[in-house]
């Protein structure tokens, strides 16, 4: 019982109350009690800093323990530390600048910046894939998926001497982001507004505790 | 005791389903049962809001209420909800595929991720899908393209993406062998929202199983025609052949990696495993290293050489039959809240997911996704993922994990009948053998056989890489230059020449994209700091230029803000622009939308107390002193990467301020998606860049007004005419995937 | 070009073309390759987290500075308490202190989800519905008006198909749906070609490594 009211119960209230006051204060300016709310508001992010770090330490422990019992796929694990470790022994090391140095940033620009840019430009390949597998002129709704994707393909076609055919699709384009797929989106905008909203409340009210134990 | 209508095995008093093969003993669940869980305020607030959850309410299971009405802990629904039924239907096949998607993706994919988690900072894990169908919409699209991929990193997927895949699979794989020509897919089609349909199917709605409520009649409303049922089984099917192919362990498809095949093989036990909630713990498990296979070492790791055969599914895998029942609905999920709903208040019912939930708070903590993945996997992963579930199963109520791939029966917990009838079931499941692949001597297919399959699920890509070296090697030739931004363009110029007073025009430039957009954001941002950076009254005042502050709520930021403005400011050659002075970088803060929302409510000092580069107070720079709260900022230029960052900062900050001179500048992926944004007025921005066109029109703009060269050997031409030929290629291949079906398709996926 | 430019050049070609070797198959290389990638890009966070947040917030709470009031450092001090207290997170016997730092993160997240919609998104995007159906633009605000209506149907209203009024609904909100697959195709368009950008980008850069090895 005692444990429930610990876990359960208290933080549901703390939880609730806060959310409550951060609540009207959006709504309502309260200059005095400012500071108070704005700092409530501030837990939250020092608390998603510290999520961060948590996950971090998770993530070394899990993965020095598969280096350690030499689990299959143990080198991967030995990469993944050693580059966090040197990143942060470039960054802590006395005399380093931090964030801000050299070697921190030569390690940004020539390591993270080319490896981020390229796995993300690789699901360019599966999408042709998913693209050929997908999209087929079957069913009225792939039509219309399909149809209107190739429009916007074809109307962004950054229109050169050689393109000078794709001009008309270019305005239909123009119209079709304008007009009907923006109220199709603007529907799924206010459904996910609702679903924030309901959900949120509910968070508010504890009906729903994710943060339960 | 309950005999089972199927194998006639006997079986105790309240059990679902039948123990020996797993077939559902009746039907248990009215319909009508659902719309209890759902409380009243609710339900009024949803005829309110829609007149629509009324109805569709009372009707019970044949229309289900929209997902966010529903109960239950959000993770669990939070899957695909944007999918819809025909495209799972066509991306099922590939579903393993997500598991791989490298993080961006998946953000995008998963609505958990991109919108709700980002953006609310905290209580991103909760949201509905609705959430995430809206904001995120792309869920499907990750569906769309992972099918392919596989993508790059599978130790980037977020776990949100996880338990789409699996339990994609959990729904496709099992149970088309059984039974192909399942009439509730096209039921689905017929009778409900598309995404409502996925959110259903994640959900495994608690009458689910048996039959899919509504599908009858949707079938018999709409006779399916020969060609319609002939397609049906085909795509259902595709998993099948696929695992054969793997098993051939040729690397057929995209989707073929031995891992990846593996994963197949292993979803009886994903399916049978994790209710959905678990499945979305389970799943780094085996995404793990991108080769679950690999890792787990599981027994259907393939063997080169092998020949597929298209017998085994049902013989390879006895028990699918088995799991296939389970996978679908789940039994135990519905059942539990079920059994316990009418005694149980909501509220306790919405602890259940106890290391899910968790785990999902990491998640919406406005981790970066890859981290959340890792770290996801990290408490997830057990060492043995094939049993992962069943470890995890015990571990909710237990401290002690059950015996891990040993035939034991796990300790039960001491939880209500019905988890424990849960808890049976898969201890008898456990207990069966586990499928052991058959050693299939087959004499190994020629190198061009094989050649083939390699090319049959690659070619996409590798015809695309092919139109753009080709689009690289043709001469490029100027775009037109449409001149449709230039009142955006205009209108900044405006603001920064309109300041009144001595000091200079504050102008607040928000960096709030990753690297992987560097593609798009970086010629944006590099031409907007060059605008900046220009004098704004060379004749008057050569020293006179807009003072810029760049803050992030990213961790890459700071050092994307930096880099572009030195790289500017170093291509510019001006005198005397100095940090601190003309420029200041103060990256970043984490929580996301908490940040921004003290951001509109103190001084941006407060909410940025040091600067990036040496990590100095604000006020021990010049331009700090002169910075206030948001009102004293003259133009604030929001630069996104993603949705959820956009929705934020409209949400959170160009609500306050509504005027406030803002421009958005993002990538032309977001502009369908930020449209509607743009239309509302109060909201919307006084203008938007998108893309790498608007980069280029940008560039032009100064070139012609203030003879600024941002790149003078014209990059950016270039790249636009190598992306006109890609993009051309791409609807070449829409064009060929509709001629060959077989070619692109069921083959070429290797199912 | 200094010897660390050219350097990391080589290197970050390098690491781009074991990225793209993901093509013809997957291979340790691809592997070790999301590995660095990773490693490199959790070291970053926390190394930001820790200097640029964290330490700073530390530093305020603890030495008053200019304009900092005391309810302020007060409550940063406690907000750091919160955060540490996630580490209990590690340790299973108390693991349930972790529910205190997560309720009071999801309570702010949900207000600010709740307001964000509300004021941001949903009167919003409601508004911008309400558009004169007459003059010019009359012929597409209609068209908006009437989608937004048919697709608002289709999300929420689900029914059965019995009757006449049954099924004349459920295909009003079939029609509904499928309005929404127009924005999703524009999307799938839009977000093709931000890959499509992404992959040029990549070649461009290798076009400028090999100009720096070929004469």
């Amino acid at each position: 019982m005692v444990r429930r009211i610990a876990t359960v119960v208290l933080p549901w209230l703390l939880g609730s109350v806060i959310g409550f006051l951060v609540l009207i204060h959006f709504f309502v300016a309260l200059p005095e009690l400012s500071p108070l709310l704005n700092g409530l508001v501030e837990w939250a992010t020092i608390i998603a800093a510290f999520a961060v770090l948590v996950g971090v330490a998770n993530l070394v422990w899990y993965h020095g323990r598969r280096l350690l019992s030499r689990e299959r796929g143990w080198e991967y694990s030995l990469v993944l530390l050693l580059a966090m470790a040197v990143v942060l022994v470039l960054g802590l090391r006395p005399g380093s600048y931090g964030v801000g140095d050299p070697l921190v940033q030569w390690v940004f620009r020539y390591i993270l910046e080319p490896l981020a840019t390229t796995f993300f430009s690789l699901l360019a390949f599966s999408l042709a894939t998913g693209i050929v597998r997908a999209l087929r002129l079957r069913h009225v709704e792939t039509i219309l998926v399909t149809v209107t994707a190739v429009v916007i393909l074809l109307g962004q076609v950054p229109i050169t001497s050689s393109w000078t055919f794709l001009r008309p699709v270019a305005r239909l384009q123009e119209w079709l982001l304008r007009v009907p797929a923006a109220a199709g989106m603007r529907v799924i905008l206010i459904g996910a507004a609702i679903g924030a909203a309901t959900t949120g409340m509910r968070i508010l009210l504890g009906l729903e505790r994710p943060y339960a134990e | 005791m309950i005999v089972c209508p199927k194998c006639r095995a006997l079986n105790p008093d309240g059990f679902l389903f039948c123990g020996r093969c797993g077939k559902p003993l009746r039907e248990e669940k009215e319909p009508g049962k659902e719309p209890e869980e759902i409380p009243s305020w609710l339900k009024e607030l949803g005829e309110g809001l829609a007149a629509g959850p009324g109805p569709a309410i009372r009707a019970g299971g044949g229309e289900e209420p929209p997902p966010w009405l529903e109960e239950g802990p959000a993770e669990e629904k939070a899957t695909p909800e944007g999918l819809p039924p025909w495209l799972a239907e066509e991306a099922a096949p590939a579903e393993e595929a997500a598991g791989e998607l490298p993080p961006w993706l998946v953000e995008e994919g998963a609505p958990i991720e991109g919108p709700a988690a980002e953006e609310m900072g905290v209580a991103g894990p909760v949201v509905g899908p609705e959430e995430g169908a809206g904001a995120g919409l792309p869920p499907w699209l990750a569906e769309e393209a992972a099918p392919a991929e596989e993508g790059p990193a599978g130790e980037e997927m977020p776990v949100a993406g996880a338990p789409r895949p699996e339990e994609e699979e959990a729904r496709a794989v099992p149970e088309e062998p059984v039974r192909a020509p399942e009439p509730w897919l096209e039921g689905l089609e017929e009778e409900l929202p598309a995404w409502l349909a996925m959110a259903e199917t994640e959900k495994r709605e608690a009458e689910v199983f048996p039959s899919w409520p509504g599908a009858p009649e949707a079938a018999a409303e709409r006779p399916t025609t020969p060609a319609e049922e002939a397609e049906i089984p085909a795509v259902t099917a595709e998993p099948v052949p696929s695992g054969a192919a793997g098993e051939a362990g040729l690397p057929a498809g995209w989707g073929q990696e031995a891992g990846q095949v593996a994963m197949e093989a292993e979803t009886w036990e994903e399916g049978v495993g994790p209710p959905a909630e678990e499945a979305a713990e389970a799943a780094p498990a085996h995404v793990e290293e991108g080769g679950p296979g690999e890792e787990a070492g599981l027994p259907a790791v393939p063997t080169e050489g092998a020949t597929p055969l298209p017998e085994v599914p049902h013989g390879e895998f006895p028990e699918v039959e088995v799991s296939a029942e389970e996978a679908g609905p789940a039994p135990w999920l519905p059942h539990v809240p079920e059994a316990e709903g009418e005694r149980v208040p909501d509220w306790a019912r919405a602890l259940q997911p106890q290391e899910s939930a968790q785990a999902s708070f990491l998640e919406g903590l406005e981790l970066p996704d890859w981290l959340r993945v890792e770290e996801e996997r990290v408490e997830e992963v057990p060492a043995e993922p094939t049993l992962s579930w069943l470890e995890r199963l015990g571990e909710e109520e237990e401290v002690k994990p059950a015996p891990v791939g040993t035939t034991a029966r796990p300790p039960l917990p001491p939880l209500s009948p019905a988890r424990r009838r849960a808890a049976d079931l898969f201890a008898a499941l456990v207990a069966a053998p586990e499928p052991v692949p058959q050693e299939r001597p087959s004499p190994a297919p020629s190198l061009l056989k094989r050649f083939f399959r390699w090319l049959s699920g690659r070619w996409p890509g590798l015809f695309l890489l092919g139109v753009l070296l080709v689009g690289w090697v043709l001469p490029s030739s100027p775009p037109e230059i449409a001149q449709e931004n230039w009142s955006v363009l205009e209108r900044i110029d405006q603001v920064l020449r309109s300041t009144a007073g001595e000091d200079p025009p504050l102008v607040l430039v928000a960096f709030d994209w990753d690297l992987h957009r560097a593609g798009e954001m970086h010629p944006l941002g590099t031409a907007l700091m060059r605008h900046l950076l220009r004098p704004i009254d060379p004749q008057r005042d050569p020293r006179k230029r807009p003072a810029v502050v760049a803050v992030s709520t990213t961790f890459q930021g700071g050092y994307i803000a930096q880099e572009v403005w030195e790289s500017a400011r170093d291509a510019s050659g001006y005198e005397g622009v100095a940090y601190g002075t003309d420029f200041l970088n103060l990256a970043m803060r984490p929580g996301g939308e908490s940040a921004l929302r003290l951001l509109t409510s103190q001084p941006v000092s407060a909410t940025f107390p040091v600067d990036h580069l040496f990590g100095q107070p604000v006020e021990y720079y010049a331009l700090g002193k002169r910075l206030g709260r948001l009102e004293g900022i003259d133009l604030l230029v929001v630069m996104a990467g993603e949705e959820s960052k956009a929705v934020a900062w409209l949400e959170q900050v160009r609500s306050r301020y509504p005027h406030l001179p803002c421009v958005l500048i993002a990538p032309a992926e977001l502009r369908p998606v930020l449209e509607p944004y743009m239309q509302a007025r109060g909201i919307s921005p006084d203008g938007a860049l998108w893309g790498l066109r608007a980069a280029f029109e940008y560039e032009d703009w100064l070139n012609r007004m203030s003879g600024i060269v941002v790149h003078r050997d014209l990059p950016l031409e270039k790249r636009l005419n190598v992306l006109a030929v890609a993009q051309l290629g791409l609807v070449a291949l829409v064009v060929l995937g509709n001629l060959l079906p077989l070619g692109g398709g069921m083959e070429g996926s290797g199912r | 070009m200094d010897s660390a430019q050219l350097a990391g050049m080589w290197i970050a070609a390098f690491l781009t073309l074991i990225v793209y070797s993901y093509l013809i198959g997957r291979n340790p290389l691809f592997r070790f390759a999301q590995h660095l990638f990773l490693g490199t890009a959790i070291g970053y966070a926390v190394l930001i987290v820790l200097q640029r947040f964290l330490a700073p917030e530390a530093m305020r709470a603890v030495v008053p500075g200019p304009g900092s009031d005391p309810v302020s450092r007060a409550m940063t001090v406690l907000g750091l308490l919160w955060g540490i207290l996630l580490f209990a997170w590690m340790y299973r016997p108390i693991r349930w202190l972790v529910s205190w730092p997560l309720a009071i993160a999801f309570g702010v997240g949900s207000a600010l989800a709740v307001g964000g919609a509300l004021m941001g998104t949903l009167i919003p995007q409601v508004g911008a519905t309400l558009l004169p159906l007459r003059g010019a633009g009359a012929a597409d605000n209609l068209i908006t008006v009437a989608i937004v209506l048919l697709g608002l149907l289709g999300l929420f209203f689900t029914v059965r198909r019995e009757g006449v009024l049954g099924k004349a609904l459920g295909g009003v909100a079939r029609l509904g749906r499928w309005s929404l697959l127009v924005a999703l195709g524009a999307f799938l368009g839009a977000r093709a070609i931000s890959l499509l950008n992404a992959v040029v980008e990549r070649l461009e850069f290798l076009g400028q490594w090999l100009g720096t090895i070929l004469p």
